[in-house]
């Protein structure tokens, strides 16, 4: 009913700025992304509708159409689906994950300059987890956007053309069209005194918070939801390396990033000696 | 913190809607209704195991001194410090009935 008031069950912000939230009206689900549109959907998802703004940046609306969107609707029907970048060599992908500005989209993009690396991911990863399987060692995602979204510096570091100052979609070489299975998850991190780039591995409840914290959820309030997530986020941490890199924001630490990251792709049983 | 009035032969019992699982070596616990996770350490996650085996405090006691070098009544301090919390938490509760407690 078009009269019900929204009730906003969560938030998100980039500093002080509110860039996307979740409500309910009735029983319809919302998703606002001020000033780009709003998602409305009911629960079994047999109902759904992204209504950009008035004057909305057509860009930002393909964006969000093609990653969160699909992203939410995905949550409705029992998927698993991770705020993150990915790339992939052969059949093994790596994700990385981190909150906005963290480089996900960079990271992807300097890995897929090696001539055998492509994208899976430019923002968010789509897990493949089947309910009958759970005790499979692998899980797989597929790829979900060909394109990664960079900022003007990443853009001129990487060697495209761009100017202005928001961050530009740009045609990778070789976006993957198959599932892959994911050996990693990595959560990026600026650290200021970080004289080198180091990763580490994240175990237990670390490892879970970082998991957690990058879900993409529409239905936030159901405890079925919640144990079912529970559940994909357990099989995700027992089948792949959650760990952490950690860099200064020089773009000068990439190439010493992306070796450090390469090494991910060729061994499940990474010891904890040759991450430092 | 609350203060409860709990003893060494009280049961503790999860809530209903508190799911737990064990990962690499921590136990990792979800309250579904809150939505919120909470990792345990290694004490913490051998007395959320023991209540999950149905085991009064001073059982969970008697267990935990096995593994660890401390007296009775410290590690006794340490539970009640650690359930008292869980309780505030909302992820167990104390079991008064003496009709529901194990055999």
């Amino acid at each position: 009913m078009a009269s019900e008031r929204v009730i906003w069950l969560s938030e998100q912000r980039v500093g002080s700025s509110l860039v996307a939230r979740i409500g309910r009206r009735g029983d319809d689900l919302l998703a606002e992304f001020p000033g780009t549109g709003v998602l409305t959907a009911n629960l079994k998802s047999s109902r759904a509708n992204f209504e950009p703004v008035r004057g909305a940046n057509e860009l930002a609306v393909k964006k969000i159409n093609a990653s969160l969107v699909t992203a939410l609707l995905r949550h409705l029907r029992g998927g698993l689906t991770l705020h993150a970048s990915a790339t992939g060599i052969g059949e093994s992908a790596v994700a990385f994950v981190g909150p906005s500005g963290s480089g996900k989209s960079t990271m992807a993009a300097a890995l897929c300059a090696r001539p055998d690396t492509q994208l899976v991911a430019d923002d968010t990863i789509a897990f493949e987890l089947d309910e009958d399987s759970f005790s499979t060692f692998d899980v797989d995602v597929s790829p979900t956007q060909a394109e990664a979204w960079l900022l003007p510096d990443a853009l001129r570091f990487l060697g495209f053309q761009g100017d202005g100052s928001e961050k530009v979609p740009v045609s990778l070489r070789n976006p993957t069209k198959t599932r892959l299975s994911l050996r990693a998850i990595v959560g990026l991190v600026f650290d200021a005194r970080a004289h080198q780039p180091t990763i580490r591995s994240l175990r237990g409840h670390e490892a879970f918070q970082l998991l957690s914290s990058s879900v993409i959820r529409f239905v936030i309030d159901d405890p079925a939801a919640q144990a079912r997530e529970f559940e994909q986020l357990c099989r995700v941490a027992h089948s792949c390396k959650i760990l952490e890199l950690r860099r200064s924001r020089s773009l000068r630490d990439l190439d010493r990033s992306i070796e450090l990251v390469g090494r991910l792709y060729y061994s499940r049983g990474i010891e904890e000696g040759d991450l430092l | 913190m609350t203060s409860l009035s709990i003893g060494p032969s009280d049961y503790v019992i999860i809530c209903e809607g508190v799911s737990a699982r064990e990962f690499d070596g921590e136990w990792i616990v979800l309250d579904l209704q809150g939505g919120n996770y909470f990792g345990l350490d290694d004490v913490g996650g051998h007395i959320w195991r023991a209540i999950g085996e149905g085991k009064s405090l001073s059982q969970i006691v008697a267990s935990l001194r096995r593994n660890y070098d401390a007296s009775e009544i410290e590690l006794l301090k340490d539970v009640m410090l650690f359930i008292d919390e869980l309780v505030e938490r909302q992820l167990v509760r104390i079991n008064r009935d003496v009709m529901d407690r194990p055999k």
